[in-house]
């Protein structure tokens, strides 16, 4: 009998590939939130200097979505400043850190008017490259737990990134339509939209392919979300909907200008970003306590 | 720690021993025996597999926890301070061996029967664990701090388990792994286990 491919629910005391079951819809929710809030504060501070409206929504969407979301999964909320103590070791320390510094620097930026002097534009610099933290280290986060074989894959801190990229240039894109200011030219953006939508699905697709030819734990992973439990969320909520109808609404408003479509790109968008990272921490799962040699159990 | 596989008949009662010595809530199991079926009729037989936290020298669980609550002790036993743990549970997701146990507010209220009530036995043994924390296996660091062996190795009925210093060269746990090819589990992760087997 070789090693089903039945993941085993609820720790049972038998050997086989075990759920992930901790690190689930909340974990996504910061996770997601921090990308798309470092998201558009990186566009925003990046494409157009001085869409402070950018960097206070994207500061915000950090601050309350992402720490929200963190301190509502904590098991001890009250302690969660602990977090940041241990920097040369751990991912959690690291990115908590850094998203204060965001925090930080996203209120600097609110109230500092542009044109930025030689100091602030050092600043500025610095703002970014914390932004750019934030929305990769998740993938480092998730990449360092060495239990979990399909989260060790060195493209997750870019899936990350572009994903990152993509929910902040959505939401610039659409304060840019509803703002008067002009501080934003939306061809910058537009332009952008579609490539990263395109970039992200064959991210993807390497993703799977290369997940799936890594190690058994990440193959039943691949299994789970193009075949098993996660079938039609992934297909339908992150390839249909999260590209499909992000691109095509990407499309229709470069023919006709109707906010509407902006609308339906935003919730394309962000559903395929929030569905993929959910369902790769549910995919993922611990790999059997096998005896001596896999092929034991093969 | 040496478990020989060939005596270990999955009778559980290393994991029943570890609840009582521990008093640990429902659904934690710090110690526990794995097992799975292995062939096809006629030719089929379970097979065990008794699992606890591995104590790993370069211990994953260690790194990330973002708190200092995961520490090793001199001895190179790993302990959680559930009084630092943030209840994050990235160590969870870190072990290798799936040997992280998270403790809700719900069982240690819920009791044995679940409807609440604690037994004597439950009040006296909870206060030890902390909702929102997670727990691991210790080695039974308090009996072993006194000289004592763990309550999963004294109470094998089989002697499947063995206890001792691995620094030491002359101790029974390296004549063990020496002589009947000691091997760890996951050795592909490079963590060093502390948990030998033996077949």
């Amino acid at each position: 009998m070789g090693t089903a491919r039945v993941i085993v629910k609820r720790r049972k005391f038998i050997i086989g590939y075990h759920e992930q079951d901790q690190w689930t819809w909340l974990i996504a929710s910061a996770f997601f939130f921090g990308k798309i809030g470092a998201g558009l504060f990186f566009v925003s501070l990046l494409l157009g200097e001085g869409n402070r409206m950018g960097i206070l929504v994207g500061t915000l969407i950090v601050l309350i979505g992402k720490g929200g979301a963190h301190l509502l999964y904590l098991g001890r909320p009250e302690r969660f400043w602990r977090a940041m103590l241990r920097p040369a070791t751990s991912w959690v320390s690291r990115g908590l850190i850094a998203m204060g510094v965001l925090i930080g620097f996203g209120i600097i930026f609110y109230f500092v008017a542009p044109p930025y002097s030689q100091p602030i534009q050092a600043l500025r610099a610095i703002a970014l490259l914390v932004a750019l933290f934030v929305m990769i280290y998740d993938g480092f986060l998730m990449n360092s737990s060495p239990a979990i074989q399909f989260w060790n894959n060195a493209l997750l801190p870019v899936l990350c990134f572009f994903y990152a990229l993509l929910g902040g240039s959505t939401l610039t894109f659409l304060l840019a339509s509803l703002s008067t200011s002009g501080v934003v030219r939306m061809e910058q953006i537009e332009s952008l939209e579609t490539s990263i939508l395109l970039f992200n699905l064959a991210l993807l697709i390497i993703y799977l392919v290369s997940a799936s030819g890594a190690s058994s734990g990440a193959r039943v992973s691949v299994e789970e979300l193009l075949s098993g439990r996660f079938r039609m969320p992934f297909l339908l909520g992150v390839v249909v909907v999260g590209i499909g109808v992000a691109i095509g609404a990407d499309l229709l408003f470069a023919a006709d200008r109707n906010v509407a479509y902006l609308w339906l790109l935003l919730a394309g968008d962000l559903v395929g970003h929030f569905l993929v990272f959910y369902l790769f921490l549910r995919a993922g799962v611990f790999s059997p306590q096998r005896l001596r040699g896999p092929e034991r159990y093969a | 720690m040496v478990i020989d596989l060939k005596r270990c008949v999955g009778c559980q009662s290393c994991t029943v021993a570890c609840k009582a010595e521990n008093g640990t809530p429902q659904g934690v199991y710090l110690g526990r025996v794995l097992e799975q079926e292995v062939g096809t009729y006629p030719n089929a037989k379970r097979e065990f597999l008794p699992v606890l936290c591995n104590q790993c020298e370069d211990a994953p669980c260690l790194r990330a926890c973002p708190t200092g609550a995961t520490y090793q002790l001199e001895n190179g036993i790993i302990d959680v301070d559930n009084k630092k743990c943030i209840g994050c549970r990235t160590c969870y997701v870190s072990c290798p061996y799936h040997n992280r146990f998270y403790v809700t507010s719900e069982v240690l209220k819920r009791g044995a029967y679940g409807n609440g009530h604690l037994t004597p036995y439950e009040k006296a043994k909870l206060g030890r664990y902390e909702a929102g924390t997670v727990t691991k296996c210790d080695f039974c660091a308090h009996r072993v701090a006194e000289g004592l062996d763990p309550a999963c190795v004294i109470t094998c009925p089989a002697k499947a388990r063995t206890f001792g210093d691995l620094n030491d060269p002359g101790s029974e746990v390296n004549r063990l792994i020496h002589q009947r090819r000691g091997y760890q589990l996951h050795p592909e992760y490079q963590t060093k286990p502390s948990v030998y087997y033996i077949e």
